[in-house]
């Protein structure tokens, strides 16, 4: 049994997921956290002020506190800094000097933030995950660093994925994609099913994951160990060795207040506990200073434990649960089990005995199949499962498959019970996948079903069909690519990316065309083939990115220049970036006026104070109306700021995208190139290098 | 602003009356200057020539040194939220210094402490005198009382805002109507103005810049004027970046004017701006962080004394008197007339016990043309304690006859300390009650006065001086041990227990203090 190393109470609520520990004197320990009112709290029990004694020190940051890290940020230093992210702020301080090390403006926002080692760069960075965008800054605040992903960042973490001797950067954002950079390029991504929130490196290769749906799991090397689905909120993992065998297990806090302790290899539970308030974060550190590292979980209500890995004596067994009424209980449950599988093997042999024909006996020769149809009319793609037999009945189709319904899986049913039952798939996004199909099939009106588990798998570009004549033209807009002499293999990724029956024209020797429409908005995609440059005909440049980036997986190119015109998509881009500008604008207009009025609230409280202790009733009634007009003003103006500024991240969100879009159209070094050229372009506020880097992949 | 209004000088003839304007301008004489200008607008309103010259002269008439003479308004002290720690490490935040021993200063039963807790320094300058009045020191409206009270009769109390020692309302709209055009209204109103159009005309645009800001006081439309010219530049204007950043900060918008001022120094390294970074660090409580931005600029101009006095004056504010006054000394290397610096110096070594040093020093600052109550009463005193007595009296005559109200309470105190040095305690008594009468807030006079009642044995009147100074200055721990001594020789222990702790809150290392709480926890313990 596991108990508690230490409990703290530190009176002060924490914020899901911002709490650090920092050694800001270079040796001891300091839990910092954010609070409540824009603060954060510094617990020292090693250094108490000298005059208060006091353990809690608190630091006004005035904004809301979004991210929280600490850590070496400049090399010559052993002390840690603290680094808080606000919504559009970044700022580094120093603890013991009461002094900034560095305060930036972050437009992009600060949504996750970690201090670490870049490989391309020699100094720790702090890196800082924002919309759609990725920085690093040295220690004097200068962006060393910075590329862009899909869509906001929610979490980051370095572990070495490819067990190439260098750290990796995993990146988990809100589209459901777990992305791993090496520097600035992305070398390889992983889908989950929904947001993800946590990450934490395990060991080696492996790292645990959490999603917004309550989803905790381990990949290793990219490829899913093993996950657990929870119907309660997720709200922190972390990677620590608590039951002593050496290798770091995955804690994960709930927001029930529960905290669990997993295998990394099999995601068996092997500790829990239950704090009294919602889980808010897990660090780990020796907070005790005496060598031995704790994990420390904080509650969302101040309450602070802490457990040390446990000793050698208790065998890896955490649990105080008795292990033989365990065991017991288990073994009862299978009994159970088995019994009644054996009773309706049973009964199935007596009717069978008995020579009646409703056994639910289907004839052995039946076989199940698959296949897949895609439907214009009703805009969406057929999966019919079928039996061989006109006897064998499909009952039910049962299917397992991630990304493509709301939840994991699918059950269509068919009272009639047919030969075949077809299930439309819709997926949102053009992904991939494999379906694990469970089809139910029984004789007629019998009660007992055969399962037959199949698998089908779903192209990538499945939501597209043939074009027919009334779809209208072309797209204008197209990326080109040169990919050599390499028909066969472009006809083949075809066959395999798109629905049975969508097959390219052949129009003449070393000419091929592929029309498809898009089955969820109606518009044109082309796949022109021509003397080995492939050309993309649509109007989105995220699809050109998707077929471009799934093109080279299919062909393995490594490096890949495009061409690309999508004159819509580029005015687009010009009227966001004239909106940044004008948002900008409008924001410094707005900004000094609110410092003005502010400065005028200052005087009137002093006014009124001082009214009211010379006993001045009339005046300070009117000094306080005064104020209360004002106070009600300043409300205003806040509320337009606050559009101003969600308009501006949006806007600032669309430049990201853009850019990320651009370099999708790319491969290698290509892509990391157009990232760094973009962000210099978008410094130098040079609009037309901007469009040109896009364009042609070129500065 | 004196210069307002006067009438246009006589123009030779055949001189060109702008060129005249030129001189006058060049010779300061503002007044002429915007006569001269006015006249020739009268006649070619549209001539960009005068017009610059007047809207400079407007400016230069106007113009301080706001990087000199700034001071945290009590509204900016009291409701301020820029400062990140609420509890720093001592001597990392202005509002908690070091104290004393730890400081290797000198400590408070020899160098008398301001209100806020350090020592007095040798030179008075905005926020010396007065103690900052913190929102976490002291409760609510108790601090507030505190800061709206101000100090000592004769020094100003703390303006509003920081901005609003800057305006003056009611002085302001006169100025302008004074300074104005043909139809009487104010010269330029800038509320009228097209910024945008101004903005592309650089050298213009700086002129009107400086008029708005320094003139009308309006850092609004400056700033709005500041960022369409930045814009126009293609941001590469460290000048225009510095002002952005003043009006940032005269906005009380510290984090922009601190990225503004960054870049301008970034793009050309200035003390100006340099010393305006610092500020904003003062500002935000991070005195560590205004030193190296001080170290820094000193690295690049290290010929400039205002760069050394900055960081010596931080450091008097950090309670670093070792450090300031090695800082004082180089600025004198550099500049052997900053007055400022031999104040300080003077002061350091009159409490450090070497009286005749300072005597040195003040007289260097009386050979510089500085003819001051303040510095007559220090050479007054210094003479005294080098034993020149025959030039004391003297001194301190000369004194009196320069001070006004504000000052005579000091120096008539300053009579009665060494009246009581000399063993006539009879005048002592006498000069406390002139200083009481000439400045009835004068707290060391009552502090004394009680001492001077106790030894002659009136109790009463000794208790009442003490509880006045107890009220007046909590801030001081001699009245607190004295009362706490004259309590615990009554018997009232509890009240000597009370007081006691008060002194040692003022004063943690004060020995005597110690000792008799030591002595009443005795007693204490054997009831």
């Amino acid at each position: 049994m596991l108990i508690p190393a230490f409990k703290l109470d530190m009176k002060s609520p924490i914020l899901p997921g911002l709490a650090v520990v920092g050694k800001y004197d270079g040796l001891s320990p300091c839990l910092t956290c954010a609070t409540t009112a824009g603060r954060v709290f510094i617990h020292s029990p090693h250094e108490r002020d000298q005059f208060t004694n006091a353990e809690m020190q608190h630091l006004n940051i005035n904004r809301k506190i979004t991210a929280i890290a600490a850590g070496v940020i400049d090399a010559r230093s052993t002390k840690d800094a603290l680094l808080v992210g606000a919504q559009t702020t970044l700022f580094a301080y120093d603890i013991r000097n009461n002094a900034d090390i560095f305060y930036k403006d972050v437009p992009d926002g600060v949504n996750a933030m970690k201090v670490g080692m870049i490989n391309a760069h020699d100094q720790p960075l702090a890196i800082v995950g924002g919309n759609c965008s990725i920085q690093g800054f040295d220690h004097e605040g200068a962006e060393q660093f910075w590329t862009v992903t899909g869509d906001n960042v929610a979490c980051l973490e370095f572990c070495d994925v490819d067990s190439d001797g260098r750290m990796e950067m995993l990146v988990g954002s809100e589209d459901f994609e777990i992305r791993i950079f090496q520097d600035e390029e992305v070398v390889s991504e992983v889908t989950e099913t929904a947001a993800v929130v946590g990450l934490a490196a395990l060991r080696g290769t492996r790292y645990g994951y959490a999603l917004a749906n309550g989803t905790i799991g381990v990949y290793d090397r990219n490829q899913r160990v093993w996950r657990v689905k929870s119907k309660h909120t997720v709200s922190a993992i972390a990677g620590f060795d608590l039951d002593g065998d050496g290798e770091p297990e995955l804690i994960s806090g709930w927001t029930q207040g529960r905290l669990e302790v997993r295998s990394d290899r099999t995601g068996e539970v092997i500790y829990k506990d239950n704090l009294n308030q919602a889980v808010a974060a897990i660090v780990k550190a020796d907070y005790r200073k005496d060598g031995n590292q704790q994990v420390i979980v904080c509650g969302a209500d101040g309450e602070v434990r802490a457990y040390l890995p446990a000793d050698a004596e208790l065998n890896g067994n955490l649990m105080d649960a008795n292990v033989e009424l365990d065991t017991l209980h288990t073994l009862t449950e299978r009994r159970a089990e088995l019994q009644a599988e054996l009773k309706s093997v049973q009964d199935n042999m007596k009717a069978a005995a008995s020579g009646q024909d409703e056994a639910g006996l289907i004839p052995t020769s039946t076989k199940v199949s698959t296949s897949l149809s895609v439907s214009r009319h009703d805009r969406c793609v057929y999966l019919k499962v079928q039996s061989s037999t006109p006897d064998a009945r499909v009952r039910a189709v049962c299917i397992f498959a991630d990304q493509i319904f709301e939840g994991e899986s699918h059950v269509a049913h068919d009272a009639g019970a047919a030969q075949a039952i077809s299930v439309q798939l819709a997926p949102a996004k053009d992904v991939s996948a494999l379906l694990a199909v469970n089809a139910l099939v029984g004789g007629r009106g019998s009660s007992a079903y055969h399962v037959f588990e199949l698998s089908a798998r779903l192209p990538k570009f499945a939501m597209y069909a043939r074009a027919a004549p009334e779809d209208g033209p072309e797209a204008a807009s197209f990326v080109k690519l040169k990919v050599g002499e390499r028909m066969p293999q472009v006809k083949k990724w075809v066959q395999g990316a798109f629905a049975p029956d969508v097959v390219p024209d052949d129009a003449g020797p070393g000419f091929s065309g592929l029309h498809v429409v898009s089955l969820r908005t109606g518009r044109r995609l082309g796949v022109l083939f021509e003397n080995g440059v492939v050309t993309v005909q649509t109007d989105e440049m995220e699809l050109a990115g998707d077929v471009v980036q799934d093109l080279c997986a299919a062909l393995q190119l490594s490096e890949l220049e495009s061409d690309a015109d999508f004159p819509s998509e580029m005015a687009a881009f010009q009227e966001v970036l004239a909106r940044v500008d004008e948002l900008n604008a409008v924001r410094l207009r707005m900004t000094a006026d609110m410092a003005d009025s502010s400065n005028l609230i200052k005087q009137l409280v002093l006014r009124a104070e001082d009214a009211r202790m010379l006993g001045e009733i009339a005046m300070m009634r009117k000094a306080y109306t005064q104020l209360h007009a004002l106070n009600q003003e300043l409300i205003g103006e806040y509320r337009k700021r606050t559009n101003n500024h969600d308009q501006l991240l949006e806007a600032l969100k669309e430049v990201n995208h853009m850019i990320q879009k651009a370099a999708r159209l790319r491969a290698g070094q290509a892509k990391g190139r157009i990232v760094a050229s973009c962000r210099n372009a978008i410094k130098s506020n040079n609009i037309h290098a901007l469009f040109k880097i896009i364009q042609s992949g070129k500065e | 602003m004196a210069a307002m209004g006067e009438a246009a000088p006589e123009v030779p003839p055949g001189v060109d009356p702008l060129y005249v304007a030129i001189v006058r301008f060049n010779r300061r004489d503002y007044g002429a200057t915007i006569a001269l200008c006015t006249q020739l607008l009268d006649a070619q309103p549209y001539d960009q020539a005068a017009w610059f010259l007047k809207t400079r002269a407007l400016t230069m008439a106007v113009w301080i040194d706001d990087v000199e003479v700034d001071e945290e308004g009590v509204a900016d002290a009291l409701l301020d939220d820029n400062a990140t720690a609420s509890m720093p490490r001592p001597g990392t935040s202005l509002a908690r210094p070091m104290t004393g021993a730890a400081a290797g200063g000198v400590n408070a039963s020899v160098r008398p402490m301001s209100a806020s807790g350090r020592p007095t320094t040798g030179f008075a300058r905005p926020g010396t005198q007065s103690a900052r009045p913190g929102t976490q020191s002291r409760g609510g409206t108790a601090g507030l009382a505190a800061a709206m009270g101000g100090g000592r009769l004769g020094t100003a109390s703390r303006p509003m805002t920081s901005f609003g020692r800057l305006v003056r309302l009611g002085t302001a709209s006169l100025a302008a109507a004074a300074s104005g055009g043909a139809g009487g209204g104010p010269f330029i109103a800038v509320d009228r103005l097209d910024l945008r159009k101004y903005a592309e005309r650089p050298t213009l645009a700086r002129a009107l810049f400086d008029y708005i800001l320094y003139h009308d006081h309006n850092p609004k439309k400056a700033l709005e004027l500041a960022a369409l010219a930045t814009v126009a530049t293609d941001f590469g204007e460290w000048w225009w970046k510095e002002r952005l950043g003043k009006c940032y900060f005269q906005l009380g918008l510290l984090r922009d004017a601190e990225k503004q001022l960054r870049s301008s120094l970034a793009a050309q390294p200035t003390v100006l701006a340099t010393l305006e970074l610092a500020r904003v660090y003062l500002r935000l409580d991070q005195p560590n962080a205004a030193l190296d931005v001080y170290a820094k600029g000193a690295d690049a101009f290290p010929h400039d004394v205002s760069l050394v006095v900055g960081q010596a004056r931080t450091c008097d504010a950090l309670n670093e008197g070792g450090r300031a006054v090695a800082l004082y000394k180089r600025a004198l290397a550099l500049d052997a007339t900053h007055v400022e610096s031999l104040a300080c110096l003077a002061a350091h070594h009159f409490y450090t016990d070497q009286p005749e040093l300072a005597l040195r020093f003040f007289r260097r600052l009386l050979q510089l043309g500085v003819s001051s109550t303040a510095l007559w009463n220090n050479l007054a005193l210094s003479c005294f304690y080098s034993a020149q007595y025959d030039l004391c009296l003297a001194a301190f005559e000369r004194a009196l006859a320069l001070a006004d109200d504000g000052e005579a309470g000091d120096v008539w105190y300053n009579v009665g300390q060494v009246a009581i040095g000399i063993g006539d305690l009879g005048l002592a008594y006498q000069a406390f009650k002139v200083a009481i009468s000439v400045d009835t807030n004068h707290v060391e006079s009552y502090a004394n006065l009680g001492v001077l009642e106790l030894r002659k044995g009136n109790l009463d009147a000794a208790r009442a001086n003490f509880q006045t100074v107890h009220e007046m200055a909590p801030h001081m721990f001699e009245p607190f041990f004295n009362g706490a001594l004259l309590a615990f020789k009554l018997g009232d222990f509890q009240e000597a227990h009370d007081l006691a702790s008060k002194a040692i809150g003022a004063f943690p290392e004060h020995h005597d203090s110690h000792e008799l709480l030591r002595q009443l926890r005795q007693l204490f313990a054997h009831l």
